[in-house]
């Protein structure tokens, strides 16, 4: 009976179409184009090559004797400075292309950062602050070996491996639309009513649903990161830990789905809730912002199951492993219980004694 | 224009007969509105921070990750020596401009509970080095080793950690150079040091804007971010709404309806209009509910008008539902058509920026960003908060453009579907 229920439902579920293709195709077009527009933002810094900075003289400035040294060790450091006339500033900038421009006056000098060029500005102010500063200095000081130490931190996440992985498991804790085919078809035939005149038990019928669920969910799950890797390379880290986390969140996905389905009547109000409760989840777990840069304080951030998932996800594809591994396999644990058992009990409310 | 009024009645009492409408229409943005008033984020957040200056933090353990610019680079700095010299080394570090000064006084911290910290937080945080000053760092100067009286911890690898390491050696260089004119004392040192930089030419940093600038003060840029996270999460609730007006398009085509309504004279133009309209009506009744939530509900402060803010919220609505509306009549069935609109507006919202500051969008993402109507509120909102004029021009001409866009959609995907 169980596996009869199973494959009508498999049935009902694969009918339709428009879900199932936006299940498989949504993560991969979300993929490509955050990568694409988050690779910059996402990369470590690198310094600027080639600044282009305009200067000016005083006429009696007394930098003026400096002027020789500071133009040649600024080009050791990958900064042409060009001497320029003319009263506007704004209007020598533009017509020249300068990335910085400084006005040399007679015992000061003020640095003109452009807005574009910040990163450009940054690094004059530096080097001429520390050129200045090192007249106070005598050439016969050494320099003082320092104690550095290197810290032990993880490598910089890539966006294609962030946003790949992360939209896989936001779309799979969506799954459960493939669920509502099944719902609304057995609410407006009364079926669940029809089977109380059968020997099914609540868990069959229970099973029934979530089973097929699972199903179809592993297997668009399965070919969106098959499809994913290959298009975008993406690392999986450790791969053993990696699908189970993605196992147990496309079943605990199933019963919180079906958890909802089964508080409210009408299916429409299922729906939103849960969108909206995984979008929250999502929100704080870095589904969008990502986890690392969000400034959402960290004990909300671990009450959220998608950070947890996310963050081992993450760790273990840039690491190999993560410390959040476990805490997101109990976490994926203790939904699936919960749920499953609150789940039947509330169906088993709704649909009162057995005839 | 009867046959209009009948349909539009017609379409109110089929609307609000389902049962799912009243929840997405009046406890979806109930909930969105109390969900605005949690406080997502760490309290570091509203801790001003001032450039070329050494910023002073109360906490040890405080997070800086959300307070770095991508220009600058963070420095914590771990201060267990009670040296004015320290005060002096710092100051300089930071006018270099480059680096982001953060101290903390870790006199009563031991060595131990400043390394496990650091440890602890590098991976957490975004700090690129931490530097800790030990408390012998005056008796090692005034020996003439000032490098063992520090010790720098560096995190991710970034091209400002030489720079930063340099810059520490030349401010030791200079104070090993004047060291020995102290008579070993400290308070001798800081006059020696002021006396001999007295040379150094003084610096004045200017900016040139070339693109009009929005200065925001730090509340605007708070207010920024309630007033964006709200557009975020009340399109969803406007998008729904849409989807269940699709809903009476898909039940009457189901129905034949649609081939009744066609046989009474009904024209084309007169049931898209009639759709317009309860799009237009269930906008209005969301809006009022929001409105009154607003008054009730919201504790933040958004900054702007209360009329402004609302009418804000209304345009924006009115275009994420007509935009719900298409989907649906596209997708033709509501489940997958929640789940299409949902994932649209999941992606919008990301790409609009409603997330995060809108200066690190790079080329692209500016394009899709102008692609979506979240993001041109939003600069509406900020134009009203910095008192901007065109506000209301833009508002009027974002609205006209989206609802042409997306109303031209829906009556090709509707003229696709069948024919009426």
């Amino acid at each position: 009976m169980l596996f009869i229920l199973m494959k009508n439902n498999l049935k009902l579920m694969l009918r339709s179409h428009w879900i199932i293709m936006l299940m498989i195709v949504s993560p991969i077009v979300i993929t490509a184009v955050l990568n694409n527009v988050f690779e910059q933002l996402m990369k470590s810094y690198e310094s600027p090559e080639n600044i282009l900075v305009g200067y000016r003289m005083d006429e009696n400035s007394l930098l003026a004797d400096f002027m020789p040294n500071i133009k040649t060790t600024a080009a050791e450091h990958g900064i042409s400075m060009v001497e320029l006339s003319g009263s506007d500033v704004q209007e020598l900038v533009k017509n020249n292309g300068c990335m910085v421009f400084v006005e040399m006056g007679n015992e000061d000098y003020v640095i003109y950062e452009i807005d574009d060029y910040e990163n450009e500005g940054r690094i004059v102010e530096y080097f001429l602050t520390g050129l200045f500063d090192s007249i106070a200095v005598q050439n016969t000081t050494n320099s003082p070996k320092l104690d550095v130490i290197q810290l032990d931190v993880m490598p910089n996440v890539e966006a294609k491996d962030y946003y790949g992985i992360v939209y896989t498991v936001f779309v799979i804790w969506c799954c459960f639309v493939v669920l509502t085919g099944v719902i609304s078809s057995e609410r407006s035939n009364k079926i669940e009513q029809k089977y109380q005149v059968t020997l099914i038990t609540d868990w069959k019928l229970y099973l029934g649903k979530a089973i097929p669920c699972v199903f179809v969910t592993l297997i668009v799950t399965g070919i969106t990161t098959l499809a994913s890797t290959c298009l975008f390379d993406i690392r999986w880290g450790s791969l053993p830990a990696s699908i189970l986390i993605l196992f147990l969140s496309i079943a605990a996905a199933t019963v919180y789905g079906l958890f909802c389905c089964c508080m409210f009547r009408t299916l429409a109000i299922s729906i939103s809730i849960s969108f909206v409760s995984i979008w929250i989840a999502g929100f704080i777990g870095g589904a969008f912002e990502t986890y690392m840069y969000s400034s959402i304080r960290t004990p909300i951030k671990e009450m959220s199951p998608l950070y947890h998932i996310n963050r081992a996800l993450v760790e273990c594809s840039a690491i190999g492993s993560s410390t959040y591994v476990k805490s997101s396999i109990l976490y994926l644990g203790g939904i699936i219980i919960v749920f499953t058992v609150l789940g039947l009990a509330l169906s088993k409310w709704k649909r009162g004694p057995r005839l | 224009m009867s046959c209009l009024v009948t349909l539009t009645k017609m379409n109110v009492r089929l609307l609000f007969r389902n049962k799912g409408v009243w929840a997405v229409f009046i406890m979806l943005p109930l909930s969105i509105l109390l969900l605005l008033n949690i406080n997502w984020e760490s309290e570091e957040k509203q801790l001003y921070y001032t450039n070329n200056q050494v910023n002073e933090l109360e906490q040890a353990e405080s997070d800086l990750l959300y307070l770095s610019d991508e220009m600058r680079y963070i420095v914590k700095v771990y201060d267990s020596s009670d040296a004015e010299v320290s005060d002096w080394l710092l100051q300089k570090l930071a006018d270099m401009g480059m680096f982001e000064i953060y101290r903390y006084d870790a006199r009563e911290m031991s060595f131990g509970e400043i390394v496990n910290q650091i440890t602890e937080s590098v991976s957490s945080d975004r700090v690129g080095t931490y530097f800790h000053i030990k408390s012998d760092f005056t008796e090692k100067l005034l020996a003439g080793e000032p490098e063992q009286g520090v010790t720098l911890y560096q995190g991710a690898k970034d091209d400002r950690q030489e720079l930063f390491e340099e810059a520490v050696q030349n401010q030791l260089k200079i104070l090993m150079t004047y060291a020995p004119y102290a008579q070993n004392q400290e308070t001798k040192l800081k006059e020696v040091l002021e006396e001999a930089l007295i040379t150094i030419p003084e610096k004045e940093i200017k900016t040139i804007s070339t693109a009009p600038s929005w200065q925001m003060s730090q509340q605007q840029k708070n207010a920024r971010t309630n007033i964006s996270l709200s557009f975020a999460v009340l399109a969803l609730a406007f998008a729904l709404g849409g989807v269940f007006i699709a809903h009476t398009v898909i039940e009457e085509r189901e129905n034949s309806v649609l081939t009744r309504i066609a046989l009474c004279d009904v024209t084309k133009a007169a049931y898209m209009g009639s759709k317009l309209v309860i799009s237009l009506i269930a906008t209005i009744f969301q809006t009022a509910v929001i409105a009154i939530g607003f008054r009730l509900l919201l504790q933040i402060s958004l900054g702007l008008r209360y009329t402004d803010y609302i009418l804000i919220i209304f345009l924006l609505g009115f275009i994420c539902n007509v935009c719900g509306l298409c989907v649906g009549i596209l997708v033709g069935n509501v489940m997958s058509a929640n789940f299409a609109v949902f994932l649209f507006w999941m992606f919008s919202t990301l790409v609009a920026g409603l997330y995060f500051p809108a200066a690190e969008m790079t080329g692209l993402l500016r394009v899709l960003a102008g692609l979506t109507p979240q993001k041109w509120f939003l600069n509406i909102a900020e134009m009203l908060l910095l008192q901007q004029k065109g506000g209301y021009t833009l508002m009027v001409l974002v609205t006209i453009s989206f609802l042409m866009v997306t109303a031209s959609i829906g009556a090709v995907g509707m003229q696709m579907k069948e024919r009426i």
